[in-house]
């Protein structure tokens, strides 16, 4: 019925996309934008959404320049330049991981079970991911496929029932904050959609024809289908909580699913059942990086073994979800890290890259 | 023989994170759910008073004997919070806040913008009860709950009916705990808070106080 080629068609990584953007920009960034520019969030939404587009016609660029994936193209670098890669790469794929862990357990526990033990959470979670990791690209994508409209459809018809709670009042302009903020905030935007970076590895795993400018226009599409949803959910929470309530929430778009009051008032516990949008986008954006930390680990140690490393990883991930949960200011070193080294690095190293090969062909 | 390891391995991962399941899971039977919980300053003392509201079940003579407490004698502490720590220490049961409908408070409380502050913060930090349950005034929250015991269903319940009924008919807007956590932060709007009157044992909505 299916084929097993290792490769996924351009629908399927538009869905793919959409779901690891989604997951965690929608939980964290209304919180961020309404402490950083209020009622003006919608600007921030949209620079960050020009950061973005530039961002993705660099990288188009770089593909371009590449002809290829990343892996492929940096075969032929100098070996040096291949391990600070790879190895960089791969920690921050798997600090990430145990970010993207921790938040996701703390969810599960804070709106589904929360008396359960974090770790035995963390553990059955890290388990079914890494299951999910093994699969390969490709069964993940023919998931998020299937489950595309099932999570997308209760979620617009979630925000237009909470239209009914939206108060025209905290619309109502405040002073206006400086420049610097609303360049922080499309910044945060921006920070929010570095998964971006990963098309650069995506050619491998997508038909010969569908790659290049067709898989930039794909990715394309899913970044600005994600930017329309930001924007009504950040409207629907800015009218429904007022900024100075969003600024302190933890999780406000989960919060609002569960206030939600449905006409009619059959379906109890509707909270939980909305709990799915982040369960399974989380989980798209905790497998991709799971999965991209264990390649780039093989790739830097340049010993195969697709499996022990996806093992090693799930461990580290947890150690360090285990650290973020019961650590002070673990959550604070993460952003720090992501602000000023990780973002910036993800902008930096597809133009290294393509510098280097173009290094070793002249020599 | 492969597929044996690995179906042993996954067995032995599931049956060891299982452990760590249940030491801190609650029993349903060693939960109670309360209905309703009322807060009370008391305009003598300044000692804010708290209790809850148990379904009717819960109520019942046997029961309450069989259990030995009281569920609805206030305790009394300097703030909110303690009152509340000092209460969950009275029953003999966790109270599990999930089914609370209404939220009752007496003028006095809600007039005093430090202690209503303070358990708006509480609430939010603790987040044991529903961001949507109702808020109510009343003059005497005990007398309420003295009233209450005459119902054929627990006050909470026959509260939200009351105050919903009357919405329909009225257009009102019910505020919420939600609501009113929302603007200890926002200070944009005035929340209309429905005020709760006694007339020979009859409960009444009788206009409303404005926060």
């Amino acid at each position: 019925m299916f084929s097993n080629n290792q490769k996924i068609s351009l629908r399927q990584t538009f869905r793919l996309f959409v779901f690891d953007f989604l997951g965690i920009s929608t939980l964290v960034l209304p919180t961020w934008l309404a402490g950083t520019t209020g009622v003006y969030g919608f600007v921030s939404i949209l620079l960050g959404g020009v950061f973005g587009l530039l961002y993705l016609a660099y990288l188009g660029w770089a593909m371009n320049r590449m002809q290829t994936d990343l892996f492929t193209h940096l075969s032929g670098a100098p070996a040096w330049t291949q391990k600070l890669l790879y190895g960089y790469l791969s920690a921050s794929c798997i600090l990430t991981s145990g970010f993207l862990a921790a938040v996701f357990t703390r969810l599960v526990r804070r709106n589904l079970i929360r008396e359960e033990s974090y770790a035995l959470v963390l553990i059955l979670l890290l388990a079914v991911a890494g299951y999910a990791v093994t699969g390969g690209i490709e069964s993940r994508a023919r998931v998020y496929e299937v489950l595309f409209w099932f999570i997308l459809i209760p979620l617009f018809l979630m925000l237009l029932f909470s239209l009914k709670g939206v108060d025209p009042e905290y619309f109502r302009p405040q002073a206006a904050p400086g420049l610097m903020n609303f360049a922080k905030g499309g910044y945060m935007v921006f920070l929010c959609f570095t998964t971006l970076f990963f098309i650069l590895l995506f050619p491998q795993y997508v038909k010969p024809e569908s790659s290049g400018k067709r898989l930039v226009s794909c990715v394309c599409y899913a970044f600005l289908c994600t930017e329309g949803i930001l924007l009504i959910l950040y409207a629907v929470l800015l009218g429904t909580f007022g900024e100075g309530a969003l600024a302190k929430m933890e999780f406000p778009a989960v919060t609002l699913m569960s206030t939600v009051q449905m006409t009619g008032g059959f379906l109890k516990r509707l909270d939980a059942i909305m709990m799915g949008i982040w369960f399974f986008t989380l989980f798209a954006l905790l497998n991709l990086n799971l999965f991209y930390g264990a390649k780039m680990l093989e790739k830097c140690t340049e010993i195969p073994g697709n499996k022990r490393y996806a093992g090693i990883v799930l461990v580290l991930a947890f150690l360090l979800a285990m650290l973020f949960e019961y650590t002070d200011g673990m959550t604070e070193f993460f952003y720090r890290f992501f602000w000023y080294a990780g973002a910036p690095l993800y902008i930096l190293i597809p133009a290294f890259a393509v510098f280097m090969r173009r290094k070793k062909k002249s020599e | 023989m492969n597929k044996i390891r690995k179906l042993l391995l996954a067995l032995l991962v599931f049956g060891g994170a299982v452990q760590l399941a249940g030491c801190r899971t609650t029993e349903l039977e060693d939960r109670s759910f309360p209905m309703l919980a009322a807060v009370k300053e008391d305009p003598e003392t300044q000692q804010i008073g708290f209790t809850c509201v148990f379904p009717i079940l819960r109520m019942e003579p046997d029961a309450a004997e069989e259990s030995g407490d009281d569920p609805a004698a206030m305790e009394y502490a300097g703030d909110f919070a303690g009152a509340w720590e000092k209460y969950e220490d009275s029953l003999n049961k966790i109270a599990d806040y999930n089914h609370l409908k209404v939220l009752l408070m007496n003028e006095d409380f809600l007039k005093d913008d430090k202690q209503y502050e303070a358990m708006l913060a509480f609430l939010q930090e603790e987040e044991s009860f529903p961001r949507n349950t109702y808020v109510c005034i009343t003059d005497d929250p005990e007398a309420l709950l003295k009233a209450g015991e005459n119902l054929n269903e627990d006050l909470g319940t026959y509260l939200e009916e009351l105050l919903e009924s009357h919405r329909k008919g009225n257009e009102a807007i019910l505020p919420t705990l939600g609501d009113l956590m929302d603007e200890k932060e926002n200070r944009r709007k005035t929340w209309a808070i429905p005020y709760l009157a006694l007339k020979e044992d009859t409960i009444l909505w009788d206009g409303s106080r404005e926060k």
